[in-house]
Parts: C-alpha cells; sequence; structure tokens
C-alpha cells in the first residue's frame, strides 16, 4: 500500500507539452479518479505512474520511494488497460498468473493465488480458457484478476469500462467500488465519464489540457467548484451560465446555476422563457428553454411533470445555488 | 430467393474472364501434363506418332538413381534454406520494427534485393565467391593466413551451401515484409502489459512476439518450402546441376529430360511426382501446425 506523488512533473513529447508541470498527491488507499475530456493527458499521467511514459522533468514518488527512473515491473504498480490487452495464446489460468510466473515463484504458490484471485472475480469456471472464448465483461475481470494477483502497491485502471455496454459497466462500476473497499489499495482511475468519476472516487482531478483545475472529494467539486470548466464538467445535465447583464444582476461576471437548482413556474419569474423541448427520463424530466438574452437553459425536475413544448414559462434560479466565477 | 440467385448468377459473370483466364493459364496446362506423363511424347515431332506407355514413365522414373539424386539434392536444400531464409527475415523485421532512426530508409535498402532479377543476383555473388581472390576468399585467407581458397561453387561440398545463401539472400525481403506485417499487427499494450508482469526482452519476444506470429510463420514455412523446392533458375545460371550432379534439383532434372534429352513424357511424370509432393509437404505442415496450436 503506497502513495503517490507528482513532483513538478512534466511531460513532453517530442516539442509538444502535453503536460506542463504539475503536482498531485494521491493518497494511500484512496481511489482517485483522473477526469477530463478526450486528450487531456490523462492516459499519459497514468502511464507515466506504471512507468511505461518517461518524465520530461519532476519526480514521482510512490510509498515515499523515487521511482522517476524506475522500470515499470520494479514500481510494484499493476495496469487494467482499455483494450484489455490480454495475451490472446495464453488461458486465462496463465494470463492471470504470467507475472508472477515471470518472478520465480513456486508452481503451487502461483496456483493457490491464481485460484484466490479466479473466486474472488468469479473466473473459476473459466480458468482454461483463451481470452477469444469470453465475453466483454469475463476479459474485463481476467484483466483484474492479472492485476491483483501481483498484490501491487498501487492499481492503474485507463478507461477500463468504456468498451463494455451500459448495463454491464453500471454492474463492473460496483465490483470496482467493492474491489476498492476489499482490498483498501491505493487505485488510480482515469475515465472522460463523469458519472464513473462521482461514483466511484473518493478524489476527483479535473484536468484539462494537461493542466489540473480542481482536485477535490466528488460533493466538493458538484457543490464548489473553482472554475467554470470543472462546474461544466461536473454534474449531469451541464450546468447552465449565465452572462452579461442578467449575470450582473445576480452578482457577477459569470453565474452558474444547476439544471436542478432552477424553479420553473407558469407565472412570476426572474426570467420568462419558452419551452423548446421535454425529455422524459422517467425518474425525471428535463426542459429545455429558451430565454432571450440569455439563451438556452437547461431545468431538471424530479418525477413526471405536464410540460409542453412551445409553453410560456418562467424560471427562478434557487437562492444560495448559484456559483458566481 | 430470386433476388439470391440473380447474386449468384451475376457473381459467376464476373468471375468468368479470371475463371477462363485461369483454367487456360493453369489448370488445361496442369492436365495435359498428366495426359503426356503417361506417353512417349518428344519435344521435336519424330515420324513415329506418339504411344500411350501407361505407368513405364513412373516406374523407370523410381529406378532412377539421378531423379533420386535430385530429390535428395532438393530437400538438402529447402531443409537449409527455409529455416536459415526465416531467421534471417524475422531478425531483419524485428530490427525495422524497432525505432530506429532512418528507419524508412533501411526499410527501402533492405527490400534492394527484390528488385533485381536471379541473373543479377548471380552475376554479384559469382563476384563474391570468385576463386582464388574474390571478397569472400580473401576474408578465408586473412583468417587461414595461406594462399589457399575454397571454390565456393565448384566444389561439390560447397556449391549446395554457396546456393542457399545466394537464394536466401535473393528473396529473404519477401519474408521480411510479411514478417514486418505480422508484427505491426501485435497490439502494442500486450507488450506493456508484459513488461508490467516483469517481462525482459527476450520474454517479451518469446511470449508475446512469438505467438502473435503464430499465423504468419505457418504461412511463410508453407510458403518459402514450396519455394525452395522450385529451386531452378540460380542452378541454371550457375551451376548447371554441377559440379558433378550435386545440385540437380528436381525442377533442374525435369528441364533437362524435357529440353536437353526432349523426353517430354518423362519430364512429365517428373512435374506430376513433384506436384503431388508439394501439395503433400503443404498440407502435412498446415496439419502439423494447426494440432500444435489446438492443445
Ligand atoms: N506517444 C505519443 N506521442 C505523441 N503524442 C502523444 C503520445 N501519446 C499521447 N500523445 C498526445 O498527448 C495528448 C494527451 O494524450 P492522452 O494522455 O492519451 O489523453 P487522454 O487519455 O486524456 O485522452 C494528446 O494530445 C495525444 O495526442
Ligand atoms: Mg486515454
Amino acid at each position: 500500500m503506497a502513495d503517490v506523488r507528482f513532483t513538478r512533473f512534466r511531460k513532453a513529447f517530442g516539442s509538444v507539452e502535453v503536460i506542463p508541470e504539475l503536482d498531485l498527491h494521491v493518497p494511500d488507499g484512496s481511489f482517485t479518479v483522473l477526469v477530463g475530456p478526450s486528450g487531456c493527458g490523462k492516459s499519459t499521467l497514468l502511464r507515466s505512474i506504471a512507468g511505461l511514459e518517461e518524465a520530461s522533468s519532476g519526480a514521482i514518488e510512490i510509498g515515499g520511494e523515487d521511482v522517476t527512473h524506475l522500470d515499470p515491473a520494479e514500481r510494484g504498480v499493476a495496469m487494467v488497460f482499455q483494450s484489455y490487452a490480454l495475451y490472446p495464446h495464453m488461458t486465462v489460468r496463465e494470463n492471470i498468473g504470467f507475472g508472477l510466473k515471470l518472478s520465480g515463484l513456486p508452481k503451487e504458490e502461483i496456483a493457490a493465488r491464481v485460484e484466490e484471485a479466479a473466486s474472488t472475480l468469479q473466473l473459476t469456471h473459466l480458468l482454461e480458457r483463451k481470452p477469444k472464448a469470453l465475453s466483454g465483461g469475463q476479459r474485463q475481470r481476467v484483466a483484474i484478476g492479472r492485476a491483483i494477483v501481483r498484490k501491487p502497491r498501487v492499481f492503474l485502471f485507463d478507461e477500463p469500462l468504456s468498451n463494455l455496454d451500459a448495463s454491464l459497466r453500471g454492474q463492473m462500476r460496483v465490483e470496482l467500488a467493492e474491489l476498492h473497499s476489499r482490498l483498501g489499495a491505493t487505485m488510480v482511475y482515469v475515465t472522460h465519464d463523469q458519472v464513473e468519476a462521482m461514483t466511484l472516487a473518493d478524489q476527483i482531478v479535473v484536468l484539462n489540457g494537461g493542466k489540473i483545475e480542481q482536485v477535490g472529494a466528488p460533493m466538493e467539486l458538484y457543490q464548489k467548484p473553482k472554475t467554470p470548466f470543472v462546474a461544466g464538467f461536473i454534474g449531469s445535465p451541464t450546468m447552465n451560465f449565465v452572462e452579461g447583464a442578467p449575470a450582473k444582476a445576480l452578482g457577477g461576471a459569470k453565474i452558474g446555476i444547476r439544471p436542478e437548482h432552477i424553479d420553473i413556474t407558469q407565472g412570476g419569474g426572474m426570467w420568462t422563457g419558452q419551452l423548446r423541448h421535454v425529455e422524459h427520463l422517467g425518474g425525471e424530466t428535463l426542459a429545455y428553454v429558451e430565454v432571450p438574452g440569455i439563451g438556452s437553459m437547461t431545468v431538471k425536475r424530479e418525477g413526471d411533470t405536464q410540460w409542453e413544448p412551445g409553453q410560456q414559462v418562467h424560471l427562478t434560479p434557487r437562492e444560495g445555488c448559484l456559483h458566481v466565477f | 430467393m430470386s433476388t439470391k440467385s440473380r447474386d449468384k448468377r451475376q457473381q459467376m459473370l464476373m468471375l468468368a474472364p479470371a475463371l477462363i483466364f485461369l483454367g487456360l493459364l493453369i489448370v488445361v496446362p496442369f492436365f495435359m501434363s498428366i495426359g503426356l506423363s503417361f506417353t512417349d511424347q518428344r519435344l521435336v515431332p519424330r515420324p513415329i506418332p506418339t504411344r500411350f506407355v501407361g505407368f513405364t514413365n513412373y516406374e523407370r522414373l523410381f529406378d532412377d538413381p539421378l531423379f533420386w539424386k535430385a530429390v535428395g539434392n532438393t530437400a538438402l536444400f529447402a531443409a537449409l534454406v527455409v529455416p536459415f531464409q526465416l531467421f534471417i527475415s524475422l531478425s531483419v523485421a524485428l530490427v525495422l520494427n524497432t525505432a530506429l532512426p532512418f528507419r524508412g530508409m533501411f526499410r527501402a535498402i533492405s527490400v534492394f534485393p527484390l528488385l533485381l532479377p536471379m541473373s543479377v543476383v548471380v552475376a554479384i555473388w559469382a563476384v563474391i565467391y570468385r576463386i582464388p581472390t574474390g571478397p569472400l576468399n580473401a576474408i578465408y585467407q586473412f583468417f587461414a593466413g595461406s594462399e589457399a581458397y575454397i571454390d565456393f561453387i565448384g566444389s561439390s561440398s560447397t556449391a549446395m551451401v554457396s546456393l542457399v545463401v545466394l537464394s536466401a539472400w535473393a528473396t529473404f525481403p519477401y519474408q521480411m515484409l510479411i514478417y514486418l506485417a505480422g508484427l505491426q499487427d501485435i497490439p502494442g499494450d500486450q507488450y506493456e502489459a508484459a513488461q508490467l508482469d516483469g517481462a525482459n526482452a527476450w520474454q517479451r519476444f518469446l511470449y508475446v512476439t512469438w505467438p502473435g506470429l503464430r499465423n504468419v510463420n505457418i504461412f511463410l514455412l508453407i510458403i518459402t518450402t514450396i519455394q525452395a523446392l522450385k529451386l531452378f533458375t540460380q542452378v541454371s545460371i550457375m551451376t548447371k546441376g554441377g559440379p558433378n550432379g550435386a545440385t540437380t534439383t528436381i525442377i533442374y532434372y525435369l528441364f533437362q529430360q524435357g529440353y536437353t534429352t526432349q523426353k517430354v513424357g518423362y519430364a512429365s511424370a517428373v512435374a506430376v511426382i513433384f506436384f503431388l509432393a508439394v501439395v503433400s509437404i503443404a498440407l502435412l505442415q498446415r496439419i502439423i501446425l494447426k494440432n500444435e496450436g489446438e492443445t
């Protein structure tokens, strides 16, 4: 078990600086999620922990030990790849036990540890199969099994659920959370999906163009986003932004209001607009309202509603729920 | 149903020109040679008409020591050149697949032998093998420290090996390019996973690269073996089957029988036997390798 620390870490590919100087601490035993839009450098940061990318400058420590120039195998980390990267010609058993075999562990010990990991992940009946005879979710489990048998100090996940269908993704999300609480290990997890970030993390790192926008607990990012980028990225549907004169009236140059923090009424409100479109999601309803002088605003309501497109409505931001930037 | 059968008809119509062409060029001569192998057909027509002779050609063939010598030579050549050439091809492909500086240039240079006609290749190697003062003999003399030299082409103990080296050099880029494509098909993250699992460079080759090239290897083993069994051009230009029959291959023997001694019927029998041998070797390799893979 160990923490991970980046100190004045910088990464460039040739002349392209992907990650300008950055400091980051991943506490021991935390589930830290790196989140941000595609191409913002999440994978690069994760692969730098693994040693698959070399730091251009600065240092990386794992458990207090400077690993900046260590080989991947010497860092005590395990990684689950987006594509799973299973060895296609090896059985599940061989895939999971490969790292142990290379480290020269006795056969009985390998077998015992593979069996243990397999039973944790409900893979026991699949041990003699090759990866091509497995479903996506099963392959995912094998990749996780390959990581846990090595008892690494830090687990690294690079968008591990993005190749699964929606229902399986939800299920695996729960399993990963359980795995983390059972092992208590440090996990660094990359995703571009803010739902995964919110549900899995105890610490979220929001990245934008290689820079850290904000680090914090999920609810902290939701309640007190420091920048419009974080505010827009965390929360679903995306936060509404108001600029110009209407924003000034509320006391800022740019005001953010979450869709769930706007009251919608038939008469008497701050802004008047026209209902453009309504989405019924079952448990909740989304209304898209065109407000002259502000633009389109999204409003979220619990349960079903009687809204009709084309209808005239009034919107009022809820007191104390404004984000002033 | 009607659209399906119409599709089929359309497909057949579109395939027809190619099929007719293939038929005239390959299938017809193939059956002709089977037919000829049962006759005493000569190259130049004779006053006596060609006769059907049954299995006479085949019976004579099986008692013909020169034929068996050619079979032995061909097998020896294949046994030497296939592993040698595949080893070179894979080695070069591995080097060219790394992040080598000027990689594009090296790739272009490495396929250079493929651009040369075999006659030019032979001319180049005739210079290299030259006696008593060719470059190879100069090296030999440097190490042996004497005036002695090796008659690479002219001595029956070295002629075959000389042919092997020349042939491997002349055609290895073909296998190399296929290896290169195969290497690029292996996903990079498998190497990264292996690295994290603690595999060193040799173990990554052993556990990722080599299994990843399985299908490529099967294909190349069959293709290269067949290529080796067909050895002819180099022999006919460089050694003329000599010295003392040491490099007479099956195809060269076939050529001698058919053209030099004009026994077309007999040569056709050689061709038929050769064809059957090649097909069975290819099938055998395929079956053996396939079984190995399933276990
Ligand atoms: N090996 C590489 N060579 C050059 N540029 C790279 C390399 N790997 C990643 N990049 C660039 O670095 C940036 C960040 O990539 P990445 O870390 O994969 O982003 P993310 O995982 O957040 O989508 C991208 O612009 C990408 O094009
Ligand atoms: Mg990525």
